[in-house]
């Protein structure tokens, strides 16, 4: 089994919709994708290579992602990640569906007594 | 979608496994090498970069474990790791690992052996079209539950005309030998003529060519071939369809071939000497019309009785209601001909005639070998237990580490299958070289003309079979280990034993089991000799029995041939006396024909006979005298009775110097009785009547008793008959071994074989498990063995103990066991109705072997208990 989310502090199954969201941007490696992901959070989701590699891997067997070996800006050998359009439409209904829950469960934060 | 394209990629996965990881590597040093990069990028001096790089990245082996989880294939992988392990483990222990695949394999060998043959018998589906609506019509005598093949007219007709649910009938002429002549050799061959609806009935299509339609049965000019024929006649020669085939007097074409493994809805006939139901050139026959003698009492195509009418019913018509409409119409045809009380036609599922008895003992026979199985089983499980308790230390090494529980399980299980696997192997392969062997034990009226034999299914019942025995007997053992706790495995000693409850449980189980097998196998065993102890009447050992049929249809000429062949062996130095005869004991019943006294009708077997007869079968005369040469220049008439036509025919009055008329109205005079022989070991065996050949004389048997029955004498003896009928075959045999081939003998043979043989791997298998279960018994408790020694007690008294304490368990076996066949006794009544299960005397004897074996398997390693050295125990502790 691959090891729990919670040192990574990424919220459970959110982490494959996050990968392709980084990889909607621009094509990228296994290291960028780690170092983009924490960028953006400001440090809040650190992703290790141990979640980070077998969610590529899991993405890249049902199609989502396509991994191409490419030269880095160093000159050295790096597996590419490009979106695919099946990973295009699954990271759009998976957005919308997040949307949709966070929401809902904003709704029910808010609630005061007495609204129904 | 989803499920397929993972499916897929997982087979590409397994497929590139090694470019797959030599990916990952490159992939997570890409990721090293950018990260020490980035490190040094941002400040930090290389050393530092590479150590902060490797903290963040973690273990790389870690993370590839990780990545290989994702997907199916890497559960496949550990699976075949554990087979590894498992192979490697078994490697280590030659001795358990031989014994254990020696059991399965005889185990799981014994059941193979009987499904080769059951599959066709119970199982195979019947290789025709929509098997389900097809039935063959027989006769069902109501008074004695007796069914008969030939379907008189009025009655096929009622089939063909009136009833809704029926769509088609054919019919078939019985086996038929014609002359086929290739390349100017003429040789006899079966044949079968069918009406042109018989095989539409059956819904078979041919393999080449066409079958039969309704013009062929006028034309008589076309046959169809079976499989055989063509591929070892014709050399599956692809231009047959052109080819003329001649048979009999006239050149036939060939229109077509039948498919591969057709088989005929047929009772085989092979114990009538080489008869196989499986004829080589099937002939066309115009429709049906009414038989001779009572009119509509028979149903005639080409000349012969048409048997086993085939039914097809429309869709949707279930069996009862089609039978229930088939009465109505055929109590019609009764009143309309007076036919009350005789015998109502019937549909009959082909399983049933195909197999007439074979069913429920096939069923019987599975069962007996799934209890060996079962009792294989519980050795082997026995056997895991202790070995594991050699390994527990290693188990608990195993936990400790961080293996979990289901992991351990499985590697059990996968241990057990691996096992199991080998001996499902191993009893394919034997079944597959001893199969020729025992498919001569079977006897072939009984289980019919099926393709029996090793194939596929087979294999895959037995590989099935292996798997569900690995769970048999390694699920105890793994679901012991499933609630083992590490920390007393880790501190017990090693070797440390105590006595479970479970083996003794199997043991129990094993010897209730083996009584149940060892009983089967006795009852089997009365039953055979039953059968040979049948007081014959006749004397059948050293009598040559030869048919050869003349190519003529002159019944002039054919009398005349065979009288002069009679006479030819009478006349040889090496022979006693010859005679001939129509009907045969224990090989040939005669037919039954209606034979009318001047007070009545009664049933008889009209059997014709040549002078010689009865001395050359060694009958013997009660009142009277025999039939002679005279007799039968005079055709008078005289006939010699059997003892039981003499009740039948003249209850009441002295039958010497009776008369009665045979059917085709000839009148008979009584001239001698003679004591009764076995006709046929079946019931309902019509009682003969004797008489000679007025001018009728097709298909007799010869016979000749010789001075001293060698090879010799038979071979001399064909050859004598053979010069006499040039370019016929001629068939040479020893009576008595036709007899011993013959279903009677050989279905309670082959059931006391196979049962015997049964209960002689239950017992080996039982006392070696008793024998297993004692020696480690004994061994655990050598110190405690030493000690009482030490203390006084004698050798004796120490065995008496061992075997005492071993019985416990016997003793409860051998009441579940009498219990277990009293309850089968009720199940196995229901189903043979044959079989005579009140014998308590067989089952005494069944439970005195059972428990003869287990204590001869007790005592041997009990004494062993009593030769250890107290000294030396109580000094290695």
């Amino acid at each position: 089994m691959a090891p729990s989310d919670k040192s990574t502090g990424v919220v459970r199954g959110t982490l494959d919709m996050l990968i392709l969201k980084v990889l909607a941007l621009e094509p990228m490696h296994g290291y960028g994708v780690g170092t983009r992901l924490a960028q953006i959070t400001n440090g809040v989701f650190q992703v290790n290579a141990g979640s980070l590699f077998p969610a590529l891997a899991r993405l890249e067997r049902d199609g989502l992602i396509a991994g191409e070996w490419h030269a880095t800006e160093n000159n050295r050998r790096a597996k590419y990640y490009t979106l695919s359009r099946r990973g295009r439409a699954t990271l759009k209904a998976q957005t919308e569906e997040w949307r949709s829950q966070v929401d809902a469960i904003a709704r029910v934060l808010r609630l005061n007594r007495g609204e129904a | 979608m989803r499920a397929l394209r993972g499916f897929l990629s997982g087979l590409r996965g397994l497929a590139r496994r090694k470019q797959h990881e030599t990916d990952l590597d490159e992939e997570l040093r890409a990721f090293f090498e950018t990260s020490v990069g980035a490190k040094i990028a941002a400040g930090m001096r290389p050393d530092e970069a590479a150590r902060a790089a490797r903290l963040e990245l973690g273990s790389p082996a870690a993370v590839k474990d990780y990545v290989r989880d994702v997907g199916w294939e890497s559960r496949l992988e550990r699976v075949w790791q554990d087979v590894r392990y498992a192979v490697r483990l078994l490697a280590r222990q030659p001795g358990f690992s031989v014994m254990a695949v020696l059991t399965l394999a005889l185990t799981i060998g014994a059941n193979t052996a009987i499904f080769s043959i059951a599959d066709a018998v119970l199982f195979r589906p019947l290789p025709y079209a929509d098997p389900d609506r097809l039935f063959v019509v027989r006769m069902l005598e109501p008074a004695t539950g007796r069914r008969t093949s030939g379907v008189p007219y009025d009655y096929i007709r009622v089939l063909e005309e009136l009833h809704p649910d029926v769509i088609t009938v054919g019919l078939r002429g019985p086996t038929f030998m014609m002359a086929h002549t290739a390349n100017d050799a003429a040789e006899w061959v079966e044949t079968f003529s069918v009406t042109a609806d018989y095989f539409q009935s059956l819904g078979v299509r041919p393999h080449r060519g066409r079958l039969f339609d309704g013009a062929d049965g006028e034309s008589g000019r076309v046959v169809v071939i079976s499989h055989e024929a063509w591929q070892r006649r014709f050399g599956g020669d692809e231009s047959i369809l052109g080819r003329t085939a001649k048979i009999g007097p006239s050149d036939r074409d060939i229109v077509g071939v039948l498919p591969p493994g057709f088989l005929f809805p047929s009772m085989s006939q092979r114990h009538l000497y080489s008869l196989t139901g499986r004829p080589d050139f099937i002939t066309a026959a115009p429709p049906p019309v009414s038989g001779g003698g009572v009119p509509g009492l028979t149903t005639v195509i080409f000349g012969n009785t048409a048997v086993d009418p085939i039914v097809r019913l429309r869709p949707g018509a279930t069996r009862a209601e089609a039978q229930q409409r088939l009465d109505a119409l055929a109590a019609g045809v009764k009143v309309e001909h007076g036919l009350a009380g005789t015998a109502v036609p019937v549909f009959d599922e082909p399983r049933a005639l195909l197999f007439p008895t074979g069913g429920p003992v096939m069923l019987l026979l599975l069962g007996a070998a799934g209890v060996v199985l079962i009792i294989g089983c519980a050795n082997l499980a026995r056997m895991l237990i202790a070995r594991k308790r050699q390994r527990e230390h290693e188990l608990g090494v195993r936990i400790a580490l961080g293996a979990t529980r289901l992991r351990i399980v499985r590697a059990e299980l996968i241990e057990g299958s691996v096992l199991a696997v080998a001996g499902a192997v191993s009893a394919v392969a034997a079944t597959t070289l001893g199969f020729e062997a025992l498919s001569r034990q079977v006897p072939q009226a009984a289980y019919g003309v099926a393709a029996i034999g090793v194939d596929g299914r087979v294999a895959a019942f037995s590989l099935m079979l292996g798997l569900l025995a690995a769970v048999l007997f390694a699920a105890l053992p793994a679901w012991r280990s499933a609630g083992l706790d590490v920390q007393p495995l880790l501190r017990r000693p090693r070797g440390r034993h105590d006595r479970s409850i479970q083996g003794q449980a199997l043991t129990s189980m094993q010897v209730a089991m083996a009584i149940v097998l060892v009983c089967g196998a006795g009852l089997a065993l009365r039953e055979l000799i039953g059968v040979l102890r049948v007081p014959l009447g006749f004397d059948p050992q050293g009598v040559v029995t030869l048919t050869v049929n003349p190519m003529t249809r002159d019944p002039h000429e054919l009398k005349a041939f065979y009288v002069r062949a009679v006479e030819a062996l009478a006349a040889r130095p090496d022979v006693q006396s010859a005679g001939a005869s129509r009907a045969l004991p224990l090989v040939l019943p005669g037919a039954n024909e209606h034979v009318q006294d001047e007070t009545g009708q009664s049933s008889a077997a009209v059997v014709h006979i040549l002078p010689g007869f009865f001395e050359t079968a060694g009958m013997r005369l009660m009142r009277g005298r025999w039939l002679t040469r005279d007799d039968l220049v005079a055709d008078a008439g005289a006939a010699v009775i059997s003892e039981s036509a003499a009740m039948v025919l003249f209850p009441d009055r002295e039958a010497l110097g009776a008369t009665f008329t045979s059917s085709s109205q000839r009148p008979f005079h009584v001239v001698g009785v003679t004591a009764d022989v076995q006709m046929s070991l079946e019931r309902h065996t019509p009682p003969p009547v004797y008489v000679m050949p007025s001018t009728d004389a097709r298909g007799m048997t010869l016979l000749a008793r010789v001075r001293a029955p060698v090879g010799a004498a038979l071979m001399d003896i064909r050859r004598e008959v053979s010069a006499l009928a040039p370019g016929s075959p001629v068939t040479a045999r020893w009576w008595s071994d036709t007899i011993a081939a013959s279903t009677p003998y050989r279905s309670p043979r082959f059931q006391a074989l196979v049962l015997g043989g049964f209960a002689g791997l239950a017992l080996g298998l039982t006392a070696l498990g008793i024998f297993g279960t004692v020696a480690f018994l004994v061994a655990s408790r050598r110190r405690e063995m030493g000690l009482r020694m030490a203390l006084g007690a004698t050798p004796a008294s120490l065995v008496r103990l061992v075997v005492r304490q071993a019985f416990a368990p016997i003793v409860i076996g051998v009441i579940l066991g009498v219990a277990g066949v009293y309850w089968l006794k009720r199940v196995a009544q229901a189903q043979l109705a044959g079989l005579d299960t009140r014998d308590p005397l067989t089952l005494a004897a069944a439970v005195i072997i059972v428990i003869a074996a287990a204590v001869i398997a007790a005592y041997f390693p009990a004494r062993h208990a009593s030769r250890v050295d107290p000294a030396l125990v109580l000094r290695a502790e």
